[in-house]
């Protein structure tokens, strides 16, 4: 999997926000403490959905233009599939 | 606040966004507290945002409260009730007076303070230069 940002050209950090439920309780002087937090959604999940776009940002330029490509490979798979379909004719 | 079912007022649960970081490379893609610095940026919005929730939640009171009278924001970590209100109300009709004769009241020392806004550049000579 291949994350660019299409702004920068950068490639390696990425941010994106996570709803989590938060578990905490009030101190004797009126301060939180944090006892637990469950992520309510699936980073992967979120990843592969398409709605991902708008909120996935570059750290470096804060733009979300980014593209995300699942396989990389994908493109060189399919010249050797060519390749080997062309040697085999 | 305090959990109506149950009475509970130390611990609660809401929803918060947070920030994670993914960053992707040769080895996959890691998943991380977002870092600016030395800075935990990821853990300063969770906390930051929580912070905000719970003081919308003490300042609007009644606002947060849905047709049902349940909070919107938070709920009870003991029971699960959305019953979380502020245990008590700042108004009471005996407090505070109406406003006019509050006004009525102040207006010497309204006065006053409108005076001093007015000879502010008219103070009191402490020295003068030879």
């Amino acid at each position: 999997m291949q994350i660019n940002c299409r702004s920068c050209g950068k490639a390696n950090e990425f941010l994106l926000p996570l709803w989590v439920r938060t578990t905490f309780k009030f101190n004797d002087d009126g301060s939180l403490s944090i006892l637990h937090v469950k992520p309510l959604e699936s980073l992967e999940e979120k990843l592969t959905d398409n709605h991902v776009h708008n909120e996935l940002v570059c750290k470096s330029c804060s733009s979300n233009d980014v593209e995300i490509i699942f396989n990389e490979y994908e493109e060189s798979d399919k010249t050797n599939r060519e390749l080997a379909a062309l040697e085999g004719l | 606040m305090i959990c109506w079912e149950c009475f509970n007022y130390t611990y609660f649960e809401t929803d918060v966004e947070t920030l994670k970081e993914l960053k992707t490379g040769k080895d996959g893609m890691i998943i991380q507290d977002s870092m600016f610095d030395d800075y935990n940026y990821s853990q300063g919005m969770l906390r930051d945002n929580l912070t905000d929730v719970v003081q919308y939640c003490i300042n609007q009171n009644a606002d947060v409260l849905d047709h049902n009278l349940e909070n919107r924001y938070l709920n009870c970590a003991r029971c699960g009730s959305k019953k979380v209100t502020k245990p008590y109300s700042t108004w009471t009709s005996r407090r505070h007076l109406p406003i006019e004769q509050e006004i009525l009241k102040n207006h010497q020392e309204f006065k006053e303070l409108r005076k001093e806004r007015f000879n502010a550049d008219q103070l009191p000579v402490l020295w003068k230069s030879k």
